[in-house]
């Protein structure tokens, strides 16, 4: 049984809208609103979505770069979120965060040898500048870059480039659990394929657990052992990637994978095409957030929310019905050459 | 090169289109005799990486290039007419009338401050003649008093107050046509009430008003979720049942294209690098980009421990590499790839390639 590195419980983060001369509170935007997971030691945890579903979000609170509303995070056993000054400290340093934009995601004006050992500085990781220096050298190689590059400024890199030296720095610490924030989502997939590989890599090199959060199904289904469907700031259904991807239970991680592109012409499926859009997270819809656009959903939908349960252990669904669905893609392994 | 009976059935030809644009660093050469041909009804996929021109061949069709843009060389036939040698007024109208073209963010190509009916009901108030035939279907007839058919001109004209009446009962047809819920609603809303599907539907919405022979969707559900996106590509399977003009899709996304396109261009640094039918072009990838590509992207029908890589990145087209374009970053390459640019080949079952790994006997 593998151990379980983070734990989160209920959280929530609500933003609040202001209006008015008085600057009142007017509302919330339920960004995330009660969200449960496990990540186990090594694995990598797939959190999936659409725009807007929170997911992002749920990333920033672990790192407690935005303050959770409500809600525990437990690393390795220790509740996190009142942990105050250096007692945080200790714990933030082992965990890592590579961010979406790599044009956004390091400072301009500092060289790559300082977005490298700033942070080792700070964690007072390491006895002496030239330590920390000999450690980023290590580092910029294992990502794929040479020494050289340590003293060349972001705007010299491509965008491949660049979110190598992201990933670097998010390794500075030596941490044990890194949150990979949509890391590929701006890079051509040529460049995607790249990153993809690295991150496998150094995941097995530094025995890494990661959080990868995406909106991109076939990159959460190539990354992921675990994946968890979020909508409206909660989780739907979580499982085993392979649950997930061939006999997803919730009516929702159905449709979404079903409406996936896949790049292959001849195989034939059945869509589920969902109506509608997403409801503004300011007017979360009664009783089950997604009975506004679920096929299956009853008046009982519209009075009480759906708890997330486990229906077989290690899948989570937060649905009332037992629906049978059928597979939302078929295997098609003979049909194609690898 | 493409045979004589597929030119007589094309609609479109791109014949070796070379295209620069002039920067402060230089001159991008964007493209380097692009060539190909959509033919009548069909749906041509152009895909390749950020960078490749395949937005730029798009803009060159419909002549809405930047200024510091040139084409040096090349034609586009449209139904035999070169687009690039018209005025400005001539591709104005061609433009209104035969291809129209849909972009990636529905938010800069909408009017912010007019109403959606404001903005789609000018479509149809720009050609008075159909509204007067529509009207004269339909028997659309203003209240009594009002009525003061115009006679002075030849051709059959509506006075202001019935053509606008006609022009509504067009837009909310063709608003049902893209699927909105509430056409009659939705002509009265402005661009910022509606969510981001909604508009990229107004938007299709205006490019079919004008009836086009060629429909142009330049990444047009990249912006959106896969629930909407996969809405919106329901609906143009939809609509390409029904309409009989031809498509232009360009996107990055090799599923979009397998799940919409009858043959797929493939594009790389400025230059066309394989043309084949969608079916036959997944099947037999034969370009070593086109190969690297489809073992780039992760699949989710099938398994795989590790995605291959191409090595290396796009290149500067401002310092293009010699002879082909791809040869830094491919693993087949040898001497004459860096010497000598490859054509266009065909190979059979209609699928093009230009790599020097099938010319003579090589193959």
């Amino acid at each position: 049984m593998t151990k379980t590195v983070l734990e989160i419980k209920g959280l929530k983060k609500w933003f609040p809208i202001t209006g008015g001369i008085l600057g009142r509170v007017r509302g919330y935007v339920k960004a995330v609103d009660g969200v449960d997971l496990e990540i186990k030691e090594g694995e990598t945890y797939g959190l999936v979505g659409e725009s807007g579903s929170g997911k992002t979000t749920v990333g920033r609170c672990i790192l407690r770069l935005i303050e959770p509303t409500a809600g525990e995070i437990i690393y390795r056993g220790q509740e996190i979120t009142k942990l105050k000054g250096e007692a945080f400290r200790r714990v933030r340093r082992k965990f890592g965060i590579v961010f979406q934009d790599p044009y956004a995601s390091l400072d301009p004006r500092q060289t790559i040898k300082g977005a490298l050992t700033e942070p080792m500085k700070y964690h007072k990781i390491l006895e002496s500048d030239e330590e920390a220096v000999e450690k980023a050298k290590d580092l910029i190689k294992r990502v794929g870059l040479n020494e050289d590059h340590l003293y060349r400024f972001p705007h010299e890199f491509s965008g491949g480039q660049r979110q190598r030296i992201a990933v670097a720095r998010a390794l500075t610490t030596d941490p044990d659990v890194v949150i990979l924030d949509e890391p590929t989502s701006f890079l051509d997939v040529s460049v995607q394929a790249q990153i993809l590989n690295l991150l496998s890599d150094l995941q097995k090199e530094f025995n890494l657990t990661y959080l990868f959060i995406s909106h991109n199904l076939s990159v959460i289904e190539h990354m992921s052992n675990r994946v968890g469907v979020m909508y409206l700031g909660a989780i739907m259904e979580a499982a085993d990637k392979e649950i997930i991807y061939r006999r997803p239970e919730h009516p929702y991680t159905h449709a979404l994978i079903s409406a996936l592109p896949i790049p292959n012409p001849a195989l034939t499926r059945e869509r589920v095409i969902l109506s509608g859009d997403v409801p503004s997270p300011v007017d979360i819809p009664s009783g089950c957030r997604f009975r506004t656009r679920c096929p299956y959903a009853t008046d009982y939908c519209k009075e009480k929310e759906p708890p997330l349960v486990a229906r077989q252990p290690g899948h989570l669904i937060s649905c009332h019905y037992e629906l049978k669905l059928s597979a939302p893609i078929p295997l098609a392994e003979a049909s194609r050459k690898t | 090169m493409s045979s004589a009976t597929e030119k007589n059935d094309a609609l479109l030809q791109v014949n070796n289109v070379r295209l620069d644009f002039h920067t402060y660093a230089g001159e991008v050469k964007a493209l380097d005799g692009v060539t190909f041909l959509v033919k009548k009804g069909e749906a041509l996929g152009l895909v390749g990486e950020s960078g490749c021109g395949k937005s730029v061949t798009a803009l060159t069709i419909v002549g809405l290039l930047p200024e510091n843009a040139s084409v040096t060389e090349g034609e586009i036939l449209l139904a035999g007419e070169n687009l690039l040698a018209m005025t400005h007024d001539q591709i104005r109208k061609v433009r209104a009338n035969k291809i129209a073209m849909v972009f990636q963010d529905p938010t800069t190509f909408l009017n912010p401050v007019l109403t959606i009916g404001e903005q789609l009901e000018e479509v149809f108030l720009l050609n008075s003649e159909r509204l007067a035939n529509v009207a004269a279907e339909r028997k659309i007839e203003v209240e009594a008093g009002k009525e003061e058919q115009d006679t002075s001109g030849a051709a059959p004209k509506l006075a202001r107050s019935r053509q606008k009446k006609v022009a509504k009962a067009l837009s909310i047809d063709v608003l049902s046509q893209v699927r909105l819920a509430d056409p009659e609603r939705t002509l009265k809303q402005y661009p910022h009430e509606l969510s981001g599907g909604m508009r990229q539907r107004c938007m299709i919405a205006m490019a079919l008003a004008r009836n086009p022979v060629l429909f142009i969707a330049d990444e047009i559900t990249t912006a959106l979720d896969v629930t909407i996106q996969a809405q919106i590509l329901e609906l143009l399977r939809e609509l390409k049942r029904q309409l009989s003009g031809s498509t232009l899709l360009i996107t990055h996304d090799l599923g979009v294209v397998a799940e919409l396109c009858d043959r797929v261009a493939v594009m790389y640094a400025g230059n066309i690098i394989e043309l084949a039918d969608v079916k036959e072009l997944f099947a037999n990838p034969l370009h070593p980009y086109t190969q690297g590509l489809m073992r780039a992207i992760p699949m989710i029908d099938r398994r795989m421990e590790r995605l291959e890589t191409i090595p290396g990145s796009v290149p500067d087209l401002i310092y293009p590499p010699s002879g082909c374009r791809f040869h830094p970053r491919c693993p087949f390459a040898f001497e004459k790839c860096k010497l000598e640019k490859p054509e266009l080949l065909h190979v059979g079952k209609g699928h093009t390639v230009a790599c020097h790994l099938y010319g003579e006997g090589k193959a």
